[in-house]
């Protein structure tokens, strides 16, 4: 008789969570280490007792950037050298951090050559707020044919 | 644990030009990059004595369509049917493959091997090139929100300039530093000063009809945005490091052996390997690397040296800050000073402690798989006085060290070398 052993939190579920407008950690019931984004295992003590917990999407920003040359994904929305977009990692209120796009307008950049969101400052420490924007995800099937979802991303904004 | 049960000797070392070379292929960087390592041994060598192959090679796959370089690339070096290996740690590939060489030779397994590394970059357009390289960093938590390679690194830019006051012009300073040392080096991509393709600009704007731009010096043309653009705030064009195609190889034997082959070989003394958190955002800072820390400690303790005793490296910059980054994380500097020693050209080619004096992944260019290797191939160079040009430094080099990482830091290889 072989024990065949499943984790109690898979990827998917953290991804579940963001189509379903849940922000997601994780907390290990063996040694109480809190994790953003939810991991699979703890990566403290390695138990696989984990909790899934929600988390406000809101916090400060840790560390951004302006992208010209994006990801194929990000130069279809549109995006380009002339039209930037801003990708924050946000400390969440307890000290985990997450990456997401900062939005709220165009980005621009002032006298000293430092970018602006929709006119305002984009700052290390500046307060950010997260929001969920809907998409349609296509996904190609196996045996041809396409088939269309509804899913969500993580995004901020400055508060 | 932590040593080397032989003496490991590197005895020879050559690379292809970088460059981008669209009728060129891995197997014919690797060709050149074999031939000038062969040319660089100074006696008695035959190509029968290597016993295995060692490559690093990042994403031949996806850049090419051609996965499975090793044995292609040992076919070429006349070692089938002998064993071929290939590593992929992003762009600490090759770094790695020289640790594995080291390893095999330490352990008895082997007495002379070859490492390479090789990358061909340029058959992609931007986009897909952006996206390869991408696909080191975290599918799911960083690649979904955006974020690109240029884009991981310009974040833990920002975070320096926060934490520790660095400016834009700092990392200009770096960027004008590694191509004042690429112009020395006939093997760079782009062998040019910055201010010399500041003069070629302007000098084709003239010979076009066009007007003048209005440049002062180096440092006006890199502040110019139109002239040097954010890639990924706060990293510029001239910031970030090239997409190359290119190869490298070196010979390592062990100590025995060496002295069949050449008076002087360069001893590999410390090698140390570290690893991060996948995804930056859950390092507990964004400012350095634990696996270049812990790499540095691992090669220093192996070699009995310390970071005052390195008198030249060759550190990763794949981008400005990341060269910043290094100086903190190799002991040369605190973190808080490491701007200000830029600033004082201590890390020039006449300065206290010459970092990149090849001219740096900046302007030498960044084979991602071929970096490791090719930072070797400097130091070889410049250990034995054999750096092409004027950019041979102008002491005896007695210690020197190499500084590889993969991705955003989830790898890091640290060499060091002594006579
Ligand atoms: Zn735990």
């Amino acid at each position: 008789m072989v024990d065949i052993t499943n984790l109690k939190v898979y990827t998917k579920d953290f991804l579940d969570g963001i189509d379903n407008k849940v922000l997601y950690g994780s907390k290990c019931q063996a040694c109480g280490n809190f994790e953003v984004p939810a991991k699979v295992i703890c990566t403290k003590c390695q138990s696989p007792d984990l909790e899934l917990v929600e988390v406000k999407p809101e916090g400060k920003i840790a560390a951004f950037t302006c992208i010209g040359v994006g990801t194929t994904h990000f130069v279809q929305k549109g995006y380009s050298m002339k039209k930037p977009y801003c990708v924050v990692i946000v400390e969440l209120e307890n000290g985990q951090m997450i990456s997401g796009q900062l939005i709220g307008g165009d980005i621009t950049y002032d006298e000293n050559q430092d970018p602006l969101i929709g006119g305002k400052p984009i700052k290390v420490g500046a307060p950010v707020v997260g929001e969920y924007e809907e998409y349609i995800e296509v996904i190609e099937g196996k045996r041809g044919g396409r088939q269309e979802k509804k899913r969500c991303r993580l995004v901020f904004r400055l508060k | 644990m932590g040593k080397l049960m032989r003496k490991i000797a590197m005895v020879g070392a050559g690379m292809s030009k970088f460059g981008a070379f669209p009728d060129k292929n891995s197997r014919d960087l690797f060709g050149e990059a074999f031939i000038n390592c062969l040319q660089s041994i100074d006696k008695n060598f035959d190509v029968k004595d290597i016993e295995a192959l060692y490559l690093g090679n990042y994403s031949s796959d996806l850049f090419e369509g051609q996965g499975h370089l090793a044995p292609m690339c040992a076919e070429l070096a006349g070692l089938t049917p002998k064993p071929a290996l290939r590593t992929e740690n992003a762009c600490a590939s090759s770094g790695i493959a020289l640790r594995e060489g080291i390893l095999a030779i330490a352990s008895g397994m082997h007495d002379l091997v070859l490492v390479g590394g090789v990358e061909k970059m340029t058959d992609l357009p931007t986009a897909g090139v952006t996206d390869t390289l991408a696909s080191a960093a975290d599918r799911i938590f960083e690649f979904h929100a955006g974020v690109t390679f240029p884009g991981l690194y310009a974040m833990m830019g920002s975070a320096h300039m926060a934490k520790y006051g660095t400016k834009k012009e700092d990392f200009m300073l770096v960027g004008i530093k590694n191509h004042n040392n690429g112009a020395l080096n006939p093997f760079a991509q782009m062998n040019k000063s910055v201010a010399d393709i500041m003069k070629s600009k302007i000098a084709k704007a003239e010979k076009q009809g066009k007007p003048k731009p209005a440049w002062k010096d180096e440092m006006d043309f890199l502040h110019d945005l139109s002239a040097n653009p954010y890639i990924a705030y706060p990293m510029r064009l001239f910031d970030c490091s090239l997409v190359t195609d290119g190869a490298a190889c070196v010979v390592l034997c062990s100590e025995e052996l060496a002295k069949k082959f050449t008076d002087t070989p360069i001893y590999i003394v410390g090698t140390g390997q570290g690893s991060e958190t996948f995804a930056i955002h859950d390092r507990p800072s964004l400012t350095s690397l634990r696996s270049a820390r812990s790499a540095a400690q691992m090669a220093y303790k192996m070699a009995g040296v310390e970071p005052k005793d390195i008198q030249i490296a060759e550190v990763h910059d794949c981008f400005t800050i990341a060269e910043l980054i290094a100086m903190a994380d190799l002991g040369f500097w605190k973190p808080e000073e490491v701007a200000q020693a830029v600033r004082d050209g201590e890390t020039a080619l006449d300065g206290s402690k010459p970092l990149n004096t090849s001219g740096g992944l900046k302007s030498k260019g960044h084979p991602v798989g071929a970096t490791g290797v090719a930072q070797s191939v400097e130091i070889f160079k410049q250990m034995r006085g054999q750096a092409e040009g004027k950019r041979q430094v102008k002491f005896d080099v007695e210690c020197a060290l190499t500084h590889n990482v993969g991705g955003s830091g989830g790898s890091c290889v640290v060499h060091i070398y002594k006579k």
